[in-house]
């Protein structure tokens, strides 16, 4: 058994909510066990075995939006500004965007950070796996201010009023983002959603459309 | 004689011999032997001194000792003694005759008593051997004649006697088995004496012994139902509502629902009293009277109030071969490819035939996102949950561990098709008298496959929306269809905001007398006091 322990934190502050999960030295692997911070930013876990060339790596999705990673040790400090620099992303919702309108976002690119590093988002942490990193509402306030890590990040947010039961209305509606825009100029178009390069204060405009299906 | 009487065949042999009580085997060693009472004599249990029955026993045979306890029963030996010289003319005299089986003797000596010597030593003889002296007096000369007609009247006068006495010691066995003696004029008047508890103990044993006892059985039950429904309704009108739901547990299936209508016609307050009498008494909640009494409290929301004609324009599609309806004489038709308005793929499940209005579907989902890999290997699926809109939230499950919810507009009521209060919604479906038609067609649910895209290694997601759905009439389960509508999303197809075509399959059903239980348990989450229909 390997306690691990340590501390999540940005600008010297600790990160409240953030997952932190232990990974072997095998990658990309479901990752060996997990924990969440505290109010002040702290967690332990416990590892079966030792870990030897294993790293925590911290997924912070409730406040600042990053990733931090360290060699696993008895106590680790995570800094999501140890390394890449955090800068506000401003993203306005503009057009009919309702209540239930998410935010979801997730890094393409990381400064400083690898990409197998990065790519560990998506791996299994207690079972789960998460495509995106954050999800924020947008509809409701109708825009979101969030510090992320300098780099390429996936913006994507959709809503649709459904049904299960088709309703004798037949009633069916859509909301999309139709276009994005940073500063003016379009945002690139992802698979999915829209990428955007963040290397200093970023305001996105998303332009939301509704879309009667039914 | 009225009101008492001998067994069916008069005169020929008792269907009770059979049944004679064997005189229990003294103990070779111990404590003194209480003797019980036996359905053919009349005494107090005495106790013989220990070892007095063995030695007697050892030393004068078995014979020897049934007589000392029919002394000991007739009241011939004083406490702890045993008689061994019987006095001549005596009791145990004439005893002796019957334990000897000199039964022509006996006849004869009783034939020489006065009417009253002669019943008042029959008195003391058990039942089975006044059965055996009856027989043997036959009918050859008017003294026989009397020896046999006094024989009689003292076992039927015995007979009634042990009969009280079974029935006031609950030996319910043994009154089956005493009361099958009487003949068919007498056996009813025996069982009408009882009051219902007692009548229904005598039914549940009856129903345990053989079928030679049939005939009480037959005769008892009309008379167990009449006094079944002056004791349920004295409960009923009295408000005596722990009684009242014990005792219409004991009708049958047929005349369950009408005879809680008697509840039913005192009000909801009634009603509601009963339910919690039911719930005290009987924890699931699929005992019958406790779904009965349910129905009751939600009845008018189960038939024409909620199902209210409607005649949508839905433009057919393609449909499966009508299937017969168990019990309604209907018929249960599956179809795809239905048109409304901008909704093409829609499916539907139409009962047509009697009661329509009264006839429903209930429907629960379940959905999964199951999300490949490049190879067209299973990643995983997806969790997290979906609103779907006009009902609440669910959870995402597996095609292997289904998680149902209930799938409705309704406001008011469970049924796929019914109407809601106020502005509520209502599932598309087509309602009038012949027919109770309902139609969907569940979304693929872009808006949440897409993003799980972001994830580099799924290339392939399937989104599958799963329904089984119940037919319902009344309180009757009648058959369920499992109708599954799947989404197959690649990249590209998720990009565009757009859910693909689906394959819409109706992959099972049957007939059905009840729900699951998660199904069941899906449905009173939302509508707790829709709790009457069978599920288990």
């Amino acid at each position: 058994m390997t306690a691990l322990a340590g501390r999540v934190s940005a600008g010297g502050a600790g990160v409240a909510g953030a997952v932190v999960a232990a990974f072997g030295p095998e990658r990309p692997s479901p990752s060996l066990a997990s924990a969440v911070t505290g109010a002040d930013g702290r967690f332990a876990l416990v590892v079966d075995g030792e870990v030897v060339g294993g790293l925590l790596l911290a997924r912070c999705g409730l406040g600042p939006v990053g990733l931090a990673t360290a060699p696993a040790g008895p106590e680790v400090e995570l800094a999501l500004d140890g390394g890449p620099a955090l800068h506000r992303l401003t993203v306005v919702a503009e057009g009919p965007a309702p209540p239930e309108l998410d935010l979801q976002l997730t890094p393409r690119r990381i400064d400083g950070l690898d990409d197998e590093v990065v790519g560990l988002v998506h791996a299994p942490v207690d079972g789960e796996v998460h495509s995106m990193l954050a999800v924020l509402p947008l509809g409701g306030p109708g825009r979101v201010d969030v510090d992320v890590q300098g780099g390429r990040w996936l913006l994507y947010a959709a809503h649709e009023s459904a049904p299960d039961a088709l309703g004798a209305d037949g009633r069916h509606v859509a909301w999309q983002v139709e276009s994005a825009t940073v500063g003016g100029r379009p945002a690139d178009r992802g698979f999915i959603g829209h990428e955007v390069e963040v290397t200093g204060p970023t305001t996105v405009t998303l332009h939301i459309r509704r879309i009667d299906k039914g | 004689m009225s009101g008492e009487g001998g067994g069916p065949d008069r005169g020929s042999a008792s269907p009770d011999r059979a049944t004679r009580t064997p005189v229990p085997e003294a103990p070779v060693t111990g404590a003194p032997v209480a003797i019980p009472p036996t359905p053919g004599a009349r005494f107090r249990p005495r106790v013989f001194a220990p070892g007095a029955l063995l030695a007697l026993q050892r030393s004068g045979g078995n014979r020897a000792a049934t007589l000392a306890v029919s002394r000991q029963r007739d009241g011939g030996a004083g406490d702890g003694g045993v008689a061994t010289d019987p006095q001549p003319g005596g009791v145990t005299d004439f005893v002796t005759l019957l334990t000897e089986n000199r039964w022509d003797e006996a006849v004869r000596r009783l034939g020489a008593m006065s009417d009253a010597a002669m019943t008042e030593q029959l008195r003391r003889i058990r039942r089975v051997d006044l059965e055996r002296l009856r027989d043997q007096a036959g009918s050859g000369t008017p003294e026989m004649v009397r020896v046999r007609t006094a024989a009689e009247a003292a076992r039927v006068r015995q007979l009634g006697l042990d009969w009280d006495e079974a029935v006031a010691a609950g030996r319910w066995t043994e009154a089956v088995t005493l009361v099958q003696a009487y003949n068919d004029v007498d056996l009813p008047q025996k069982l009408k004496a009882l009051t219902f508890d007692q009548i229904a103990d005598l039914c549940s044993a009856a129903d345990s012994m053989l079928p030679a006892y049939q005939r009480v059985r037959t005769a008892a039950e009309p008379i167990r139902v009449a006094k079944l429904n002056e004791a349920y309704e004295a409960a009923v009108n009295g408000s005596q509502w722990a009684r009242a739901v014990l005792l219409v547990n004991a009708y049958n299936d047929t005349d369950l629902l009408p005879k809680c209508r008697m509840i039913q016609a005192n009000g909801p307050a009634a009603v509601s009293a009963a339910q919690g009498a039911a719930g005290a008494q009987w924890p699931d909640d699929n005992h019958r009277v406790r779904r009965t009494l349910s129905f009751l409290g939600v009845e008018a929301l189960t038939g024409p109030a909620v199902r209210t004609a409607v005649a949508p324009p839905v433009t057919a599609g393609t449909s499966e071969p009508a299937t017969a309806v168990p019990k309604t004489g209907g018929t249960s038709t599956f179809s795809s490819g239905n048109t409304f308005g901008t909704h093409s793929n829609v499916y539907g499940l139409s009962y047509q035939g009697p009661d329509a209005p009264r006839t429903g579907w209930i429907q629960f989902i379940t959905r999964n996102i199951e999300l490949f890999d490049a190879a067209g290997k299973r990643l995983r699926y997806h969790t997290g949950s979906w609103t779907p809109s006009g009902q609440s939230a669910r959870n995402f499950s597996t095609v292997e561990a289904p998680v149902w919810f209930l799938d409705t507009l309704s406001n008011q009521a469970p049924f796929y098709e019914a109407a809601s209060t106020g502005t509520g919604n209502r599932g598309l479906s087509t309602v009038s008298p012949l027919q109770t038609t309902m139609y969907d067609a569940p979304a693929g649910r872009v808006d949440l496959v897409a993003p799980l895209f972001a994830d580099p290694a799924v290339k392939k997601a399937m989104s599958r929306a799963t329904f089984d759905t119940y037919l319902v009439q009344e309180m009757q389960v009648l058959r369920h269809e499992t109708i599954t509508v799947e989404y197959s999303f690649t990249p590209a197809q998720a990009a565009s905001g757009v859910d693909p075509t689906p394959t819409t399959t109706h992959t099972g059903g049957g007939a059905v007398s009840s729900m699951p239980v998660d199904r069941f348990r899906a449905m009173t989450n939302r509508f707790p006091a829709f709790a009457y229909l069978p599920h288990g």
